[in-house]
């Protein structure tokens, strides 16, 4: 038995320009990654927000019930889970090339598993993806002013407009599945 | 079985976390919907255990914590973090102001009872609660009341009675033990380990005396009573100090970490005088103050009324005259052990009841 009181709200970690957001997602009608990818909708809501600012993570500046954070402005998400952070049609298949790769964000410096249908490119890559956002697996972030500080999250979503930087650390293909 | 405060701003997590540690675990539990009530409740019934959230809206966990930890009744308390927040930033925090412990939800049952009982088995310094009785005019039955009071305590967990007093305390000899041993030996250094220095009564009370005569080395300095009293509180689970006539550094020390600080006045014009001024020295911790009138002569008691008006504060007893007194001194056993149901022992039962609830 496990402490949650649903199984349908994940607990989620957003980052803005300057802050830090820890809320709820309720994922009853549409999962997380769902909702950020929905190029028809432009924000999103998350019950029991907690602010702290960047440079101070562990302090709580303000507490909302319910807020509503505008995507286009968030740089990075993070869930616990994989699954969590994984749109529905990639709940089970996220592709057969794996891509080790550090991308650079305001604040941020992000390393992470990006999985591919087709071999990743580098040079192309930033300029063909479709979607405003890209998923990491695994993926670490850490803070640029004071490196001590890094976030883990089971699944990376990331806003590919904030990204200043993309670095290929190894490709993997890691066969049929 | 463990008494265990949760605070958590969320009611079904509440809910969830009563079930697991009440009904399967079997311990006490309080549960509080904010850190400011969670604050109150851990001040007032000094749980072994506190788990705290982290986000809630009247007051961080992390606040929660360090006021915990700041508080000398409650800094030996375990403390579990238990949040959302579940990133390395936020178990640095955790730890750095001052939790015992962190976990992040959502959690495995067993997981959460295996860091309760981790905790509880050898993880918490143990602190027992300090109550000391006092009143700066001789003769209205201080050590009378803490050596009776210390006896009915000791019927409900290990209790310790602590005579402090400078100049060849009695509580020993109203209890009827000779005070072979006492805190001058600590004092001195002679004998630094505590449980060595303890009296016992058969009624299972532990006396910690004081020196037969005044030491030549003098009174306890300010560090070394507050290490002493550290070190006494990890032997029992109630301390009942009769303080010596004196408000100073010291006595303020030992009101700082008391539960509750029992003042205790007479009825004739210079007890009420010293009462009063008393009162008005302890006006930072009125909340933890009870006032016990005590008639230790052979007269009529005073209306609680009348008393409450002069002293301008509540009673929280009003003992009458109790002549069983003298006879029980005599023998040199506690009244509470000799005549359990006497006017002054229900009197007194009637303050520790108000203490626990």
């Amino acid at each position: 038995m496990q402490t949650s009181s649903s199984p349908d709200t994940i607990q989620v970690e957003f980052f803005t320009y300057g802050y830090r957001i820890s809320g709820v997602f309720d994922a009853q009608r549409r999962l997380l990654a769902d909702v950020v990818y929905d190029p028809t909708t432009s924000y999103l809501i998350v019950n029991d927000a907690y602010l702290s600012p960047i440079g101070q993570p562990m302090t709580i500046s303000a507490s909302y019930t319910k807020a509503q954070i505008a995507k286009d402005k968030v740089s990075l998400i993070l869930t616990m889970n994989l699954r969590d952070g994984l749109r529905s049609d990639r709940q089970y298949y996220r592709g057969s090339y794996k891509a080790e790769v550090v991308i650079t964000l305001p604040f941020f410096e992000v390393t992470g598993q990006l999985f591919t249908s087709s071999p990743f490119k580098l040079e192309s890559f930033l300029s063909i993806q479709a979607g405003a956002f890209i998923n990491l697996s695994e993926a670490t972030a850490r803070s640029t002013f004071d490196p001590d500080v890094t976030y883990h999250g089971g699944a990376a979503i990331i806003n590919t407009s904030h990204i200043s930087c993309i670095g290929l650390k190894r490709n993997h293909y890691r066969g049929a599945k | 079985m463990a008494h265990i405060l949760i605070i958590d701003d969320n009611y079904d997590m509440l809910s969830l976390l009563e079930m697991i540690l009440h009904r399967q675990a079997k311990h006490q539990v309080t549960l509080c919907q904010g850190g400011h009530e969670g604050l109150e409740k851990a001040f007032k019934e000094l749980p072994d255990i506190a788990i705290v959230d982290v986000m809630m809206p009247d007051l961080s966990g992390y606040d929660v914590v360090k006021q915990l930890r700041e508080d000398p009744r409650t800094q030996h308390m375990g403390i579990i973090i238990l949040t959302a927040r579940g990133q390395p930033i936020d178990k640095q925090t955790a730890i750095a102001v001052g939790a015992d412990s962190y976990m992040t939800k959502p959690v495995h049952m067993k997981e959460l009872t295996d860091e309760v009982n981790r905790l509880l088995k050898g993880g918490i310094k143990k602190a027992g609660s300090v109550i000391p009785l006092f009143s700066l005019r001789g003769g209205v039955g201080t050590t009378t009341l803490a050596v009776n009071m210390a006896s009915l305590f000791s019927q409900i967990g290990s209790t310790i009675l602590l005579d402090l007093s400078p100049n060849s305390g009695h509580c020993a000899l109203f209890a009827g033990i000779r005070p072979k041993t006492h805190w001058g030996h600590y004092l001195e250094g002679t004998e630094t380990d505590l449980e060595k220095l303890l009296l016992t009564h058969s009624s299972g009370l532990k006396i910690m005396a004081a020196p037969p005569v005044p030491m030549q080395s003098g009174w306890f300095m300010d560090e070394q009573l507050n290490r002493f009293m550290e070190d006494l509180r990890g032997y029992a689970r109630f301390v009942i100090v009769d303080t010596p006539p004196l408000l100073g550094q010291a006595t303020d020390n030992i009101f700082k970490i008391a539960q509750h600080i029992i003042i205790i006045s007479g009825n004739d014009p210079a007890a009420i005088q010293t009462t009063l001024a008393t009162l008005k020295a302890l006006s930072k911790e009125l909340d933890r103050v009870l006032l016990i009138h005590n008639t230790a002569q052979p007269m009529a008691q005073p209306p609680t009324e009348a008393l409450q008006r002069i002293l301008k504060a509540r009673l929280t007893a009003n003992i009458p005259y109790d002549k069983l007194q003298v006879a029980a001194l005599r023998k040199g056993v506690p009244l509470a052990v000799a005549q359990p149901d006497s006017p002054m022992i229900t009197g007194l039962k009637a303050v520790i009841k108000t203490i626990l609830s």
